[in-house]
C-alpha cells in the first residue's frame, strides 16, 4: 500500500510537472522581432550600426498607484514615485524619464535614455547593422519596451544622422508575438569638420509655482566622442545658457550631473543647440528621488582639466555616511590656468564640491585639443539645499563677446519667457560665444510710424486733382477762346 | 498781355499739370510694381526647397527659440524684412509685404499696419497703385488670399467682408465691425479720404 502510495504521489507530481511545464515553458518563449527599415528611394543605409536596449516594463503597478493616489495614500506608497506607464528595467532602472503612451514623450524619452546609456557604457541586448536591403532585425525579444539606438553613418561625404527610438514588443490576448517593422527618423548632414559654436540651455518646465524645489544653479557635462570633455555651470546669470566651439565631425552630448528632486529630464538637440529641460512632476516625492530615482546616485563629477594650458590639483575622499548608510565622496577640485589670455576657455578656481549619495567616479579623459569650453557668468557662490554645492567661478577677463545677457524672466521660465528684447550682452569681460538674449519678437507689432497716428495712412495716389485740373483747364481755354473772339470783333 | 491770351496760358498751364500727374501716377505705379516683383522673386529664393527622395536634411531651426516667445518666421533680405509674400489669384497679384510700414516703404509694397499672422489680426495697408491694393474693392466675398510666410509655410484666407472706412476712424479699422477677422487689407479711396477695407478669415485646409 505504501508503495502504491508512493506511487500516486510521484505519478501526481509527475503529472503535475507535465502539465505546468509547458506553460513555464511558453511564458518564456520570446520570438518578437523588430526590423528596422532604413532605406529611402534614393539611398540604402547599409552598415549602419543599430544597438538595442530593453528599457522598461510596463508597471503592474500602475492601477494601484492610481487607486492610492486617489485616495489619499500616495505619500506612504513606496512605488508611488513612479506612476509611469513603464518601470525602467536593467541599467536604467531609476532613471529619471518620463515613460508613458504618448508617441512625443517617447520619442524624447529615447533621445534622452540614449543618452544616458552611452555616456554610461550600458551593455546592448544586441548590436547589428544594416544590410544591403536596407534592414536590420533583432529577434528573441521579450515583451518590454525597447530602446533602438543607431550610429551616424558616412555615406558619400554625407552623413545620415539616425535618432534613437522606442519600440514595445506586446504580447496579449490579441497577439501571440508580435513582429514590428519600424521606419526610424534619419537625418542628413554635410560635415566639414569646421570650428562650431556649440550652446547648451537649461529648460525648467511646469515649476511656476513650485519655485522653491528648483535649484539655484546645475552642472552640465559636456562630452565629445562619448568622451567628458567639460562641464558648464548653468544658473539665473548666465539666462541658463553656456556655449563652446569644437569641430562639427564630433558627436556632442550634454548630461546634467544632478538631476533635483521632483523633476524629469529631458535632452533635446539640433546641430549646435542643447536643451536640458527638467519638467516639475508632483508625482514625485522628493524625500525618496535620490533613492527611487537613481540618477543622482550614480553621478558624473565635474572635475578634470580640458586643456594642456591648466594645471589642476585633486584630492578625493571617501567617507561613510552614518545615519543613511551611504557613503559620502567629498571631491576637492582647483584648477587654474597658466594661460589667461586664453579667450573663451573656462577657468575655474578654488572649487569644492561635496555631493551627499553613493557616487561612482568614472575616470575622465582628459583632452587637449583645438576645442573650448565657455561660460556666461561671473562669479557665483550658491548653497544649494537638495546637495551642498559651493562653486566659485572666475572668469577670465579679455576679449569674451557678450555675458548671458538680460536674465529677466528666466526664474519664472516656464517654457516661455527668457531672453526678450535686448541681445546684446554688455558684460565684456565674460568669455564665452553665447550672447544672451534674442532678438525678441519682431513680429505683431506696428512700426514706430504709427504710434502717434490720430488716423490711417494715406494710401491714395494723386488722382483726386486730375479731373479738376483738366476741368479747370478746359473752361480756362474756352474762356480764352471766347475772350480772343471778342477781342478780334472788337 | 491781352486777358484771352492769359486765360490760354493757364488754361494750358492746368492741362499740362493735369497730364504731369497723370504721367507721376503711372509712372509711381509701374515703379511699385517693378519693385514688388524684384523682391518677390527675391524673397521666392529664400524659400525652403521641394523635398527630394532622400533623407531629410538636418534641422537648423533654433531649438532654444522653443521656450521663448514665438517670432513670426519673416524673409531677411539686404533690403529689409518682409513679413510675406501676399497673393491675390482673382486680382493676379503677387507682392511682397513689408514687416513695418512708412510712406517710403508703401512705395514699393504693401505693408503690416498693424498686428500678426500669429494672433490672427493682421492688417495690412498699400497704395491704391493698380498692381498693389487698387483694385482690392472688386473682391467678393469667399475670394482667396494667401500669405506665405518666410518659412514657406501657406496661410489661406477667405474674404468675408468688403467695407468702406473713413480715413479718420482708426477705431473701426484696428477693431473691426466685421465679427471675425483673421487678415484685413486696406487702401485709400481714389478721394483719399477713406480706407476700402477688405475682412478675411483664416482657413484650415
Amino acid at each position: 500500500m505504501d508503495f502504491c502510495k508512493k506511487l500516486t504521489a510521484v505519478m501526481t507530481v509527475l503529472c503535475m510537472l507535465i502539465l505546468v511545464l509547458p506553460f513555464s515553458a511558453d511564458a518564456e518563449l520570446t520570438d518578437g522581432s523588430i526590423t528596422l527599415m532604413c532605406r529611402t528611394e534614393d539611398t540604402i543605409l547599409a552598415g549602419m550600426e543599430w544597438k538595442i536596449y530593453k528599457v522598461a516594463e510596463r508597471n503592474p503597478y500602475l492601477d494601484q498607484i492610481m487607486n492610492a493616489y486617489q485616495q489619499g495614500n500616495y505619500a506612504e506608497d513606496p512605488t508611488a514615485a513612479k506612476p509611469n506607464t513603464y518601470r525602467t528595467v536593467g541599467d536604467f532602472e531609476g532613471s529619471p524619464v518620463m515613460l508613458d503612451n504618448d508617441k512625443m514623450v517617447l520619442a524624447t524619452a529615447a533621445v534622452t535614455l540614449e543618452n544616458e546609456a552611452i555616456l554610461r557604457h550600458y551593455t546592448p541586448l544586441a548590436t547589428a547593422y544594416v544590410d544591403e536591403t536596407g534592414e536590420v532585425n533583432f529577434e528573441n525579444l521579450r515583451e518590454g519596451l525597447y530602446l533602438l539606438s543607431g550610429k551616424r553613418i558616412k555615406i558619400n561625404d554625407k552623413t545620415y544622422v539616425p535618432t534613437a527610438m522606442m519600440v514595445e514588443v506586446m504580447d496579449n490576448e490579441e497577439f501571440s508575438h508580435y513582429n514590428i517593422d519600424a521606419f526610424p527618423k534619419v537625418e542628413l548632414r554635410t560635415l566639414a569638420g569646421k570650428e562650431t559654436v556649440y550652446s547648451v540651455r537649461k529648460i525648467w518646465q511646469n515649476d511656476e509655482y513650485y519655485l522653491w524645489d528648483r535649484s539655484t544653479q546645475i552642472i552640465v557635462n559636456v562630452y565629445k566622442d562619448g568622451e567628458f570633455f567639460d562641464k558648464a555651470i548653468l544658473n539665473e546669470e548666465n539666462n541658463w545658457t553656456a556655449s563652446w566651439e569644437g569641430k562639427d565631425d564630433c558627436e556632442w552630448r550634454v548630461e546634467e550631473v544632478e538631476i533635483p528632486a521632483k523633476y524629469t529630464v529631458v535632452y533635446l538637440s539640433d546641430e549646435t543647440q542643447f536643451v536640458v529641460e527638467n519638467t516639475y512632476n508632483p508625482w514625485y516625492d522628493s524625500s525618496s528621488a535620490n533613492d527611487e530615482w537613481g540618477w543622482a546616485v550614480t553621478t558624473t563629477t565635474p572635475s578634470t582639466t580640458t586643456t594642456a594650458e591648466k594645471v589642476e590639483s585633486k584630492s578625493t575622499t571617501t567617507t561613510k555616511n552614518g545615519g543613511s548608510g551611504h557613503s559620502t565622496t567629498a571631491e576637492t577640485l582647483t584648477s587654474t590656468s597658466s594661460n589667461s589670455k586664453e579667450s573663451g576657455k573656462l577657468t575655474e578656481t578654488g572649487k569644492t564640491t561635496t555631493k551627499t549619495g553613493s557616487e561612482t567616479i568614472p575616470k575622465n579623459t582628459t583632452n587637449s585639443n583645438s576645442e573650448s569650453f565657455s561660460e556666461h557668468s561671473g562669479n557665483s557662490s550658491e548653497t544649494q539645499t537638495t546637495t551642498v554645492t559651493t562653486v566659485t567661478t572666475t572668469k577670465p577677463s579679455g576679449n569674451g563677446n557678450g555675458s548671458g545677457g538680460n536674465g529677466s524672466g528666466s526664474s519664472s521660465n516656464s517654457g516661455g519667457s527668457s531672453g526678450n528684447g535686448n541681445g546684446s550682452g554688455s558684460n565684456s569681460s565674460s568669455g564665452g560665444g553665447f550672447s544672451g538674449g534674442n532678438s525678441g519678437k519682431s513680429g505683431g507689432s506696428s512700426s514706430g510710424n504709427n504710434s502717434s497716428i490720430s488716423k490711417l495712412p494715406q494710401t491714395g495716389q494723386l488722382w483726386l486733382p486730375v479731373p479738376f485740373l483738366a476741368l479747370g483747364g478746359i473752361i480756362f481755354l474756352m474762356i480764352g477762346w471766347k475772350t480772343r473772339r471778342q477781342e478780334e470783333q472788337e | 498781355m491781352r486777358k484771352s491770351t492769359i486765360w490760354l496760358i493757364s488754361g494750358a498751364m492746368l492741362l499740362i499739370a493735369a497730364l504731369l500727374l497723370i504721367f507721376y501716377n503711372l509712372r509711381e505705379d509701374r515703379q511699385g510694381a517693378e519693385y514688388s516683383e524684384q523682391i518677390v522673386q527675391q524673397l521666392k529664393k529664400t524659400l525652403p526647397e521641394p523635398e527630394s527622395n532622400d533623407f531629410p536634411e538636418f534641422p537648423t531651426e533654433d531649438l532654444f527659440s522653443r521656450y521663448e516667445t514665438p517670432t513670426e518666421p519673416l524673409f531677411r533680405t539686404e533690403d529689409g524684412e518682409f513679413l510675406a509674400i501676399i497673393n491675390i489669384p482673382d486680382l493676379g497679384i503677387e507682392l511682397p509685404v513689408q514687416s513695418e510700414w512708412s510712406y517710403p516703404a508703401l512705395k514699393i509694397s504693401p505693408c503690416r499696419y498693424k498686428g500678426s499672422i500669429l494672433t490672427g489680426d493682421l492688417i495690412l495697408a498699400a497704395h491704391n497703385y493698380q498692381s498693389h491694393f487698387g483694385r482690392i474693392q472688386e473682391l467678393n466675398t469667399g475670394a482667396e488670399i494667401l500669405l506665405t510666410d518666410g518659412n514657406g509655410e501657406v496661410h489661406h484666407y477667405e474674404v468675408v467682408q468688403t467695407e468702406i472706412i473713413p480715413g479718420q476712424d482708426v477705431e473701426a479699422m484696428e477693431f473691426g465691425s466685421a465679427e471675425n477677422w483673421d487678415l484685413t487689407l486696406f487702401t485709400c479711396t481714389l478721394s483719399g479720404q477713406s480706407r476700402v477695407t477688405v475682412r478675411a478669415v483664416e482657413k484650415t485646409i
